[in-house]
């Protein structure tokens, strides 16, 4: 199964990548620099990913935006999700949760490799 | 009713926090008093705040610096792209603004932030706030590195 990576940050997507590679998982990764090209991507491969790891700070279309379209369609509503965002504001966490059911953890960044580990780990499992 | 103070250790707070994280280092941070708008330095990323705490949080350095600094939070001892530099030192801002914003909407001043703009001039730069803003600069040393963050808002 494939992994999607939604950051806009470039250098976030390769501390993600270096994080995940060094746990041990070496799934096929798909990058995207914003929620638009995110959901493109995803409904593209909706049959191969396994799951979305989505920044909200990003240009053209939030992460909040993307994953409430994902929720919207039904070939990508039952993808899950881990948010990794640098917004920690309780409202902003609750609205990820309540515009895709599917959202299955939210961290802060910065993000530590354990506790991705941990998060992936459970999820991929 | 939001003080200066409170902000400062707010600030402070969320400084220590993400760059022990993403540096793996713990930093010296100190508040720089000097008055002066005019700020040295090569490599700027600016993020602007909206909401019930209004203004701009910058991060400054100079392109030694600033690359050290990304190096360290990609792990990575190679030379990195100038474009790289660029993109870590936005993305720290990004952190920080949204680690004050946790801080800041728990204590009931919520806002919203804009995505960063990095800005790169050999001469340094001056940050001309429109309004009469408090501002809070600290310096933030490291073993490889030295960073300057100016948060300006109004009370
Ligand atoms: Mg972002």
């Amino acid at each position: 199964m494939k992994i999607v990576i939604a950051d806009d940050s470039s250098v976030t997507r390769k501390i993600i990548i270096k994080m995940l590679r060094a746990s041990g998982i070496n799934n096929e990764i798909l990058k995207a620099d914003n929620g638009k090209t995110a959901m493109e991507l995803v409904e593209a491969n909706c049959k191969d990913i396994g799951l979305v790891l989505s920044d909200c700070n990003m240009p053209l279309m939030s992460g909040i935006e993307f994953i409430g379209a994902m929720a919207k369609n039904p070939q990508t509503a039952n993808i899950p999700i881990l948010i990794i965002s640098s917004d920690g504001a309780v409202e902003n966490i609750k609205q990820a949760y309540i515009v895709n059911s599917n959202v299955m953890g939210y961290l802060i960044k910065p993000v530590t490799p354990s506790q991705l580990k941990e998060k992936i780990g459970a999820l991929l499992d | 009713m939001k003080t200066r103070e409170q902000i400062k250790q707010m600030l402070v707070d969320t400084l220590m926090e993400v760059v022990t994280t993403v540096f793996s280092t713990v930093p010296t941070i100190n508040e720089k008093m000097e008055k002066g708008e005019f700020d040295a330095g090569c490599i700027f990323a600016f993020i602007g705040l909206v909401g019930n705490l209004q203004g701009n949080i910058v991060v400054s350095g100079s392109e030694k610096s600033a690359s050290a600094a990304v190096s360290k939070m990609l792990n990575c001892k190679s030379d990195i792209s100038q474009q790289d530099v660029f993109d870590g030192m936005g993305e720290f801002t990004n952190v920080l603004a949204g680690g004050l914003k946790k801080k800041a909407s728990s204590a009931g001043y919520g806002f919203n932030f804009s995505l960063p703009t990095v800005i790169y001039g050999e001469s340094g730069f001056k940050v001309v706030n429109l309004g009469k803003m408090e501002v809070i600069k600290l310096n933030v040393y490291c073993a490889d590195f030295e960073l300057n963050l100016r948060l300006s808002f109004f009370i």
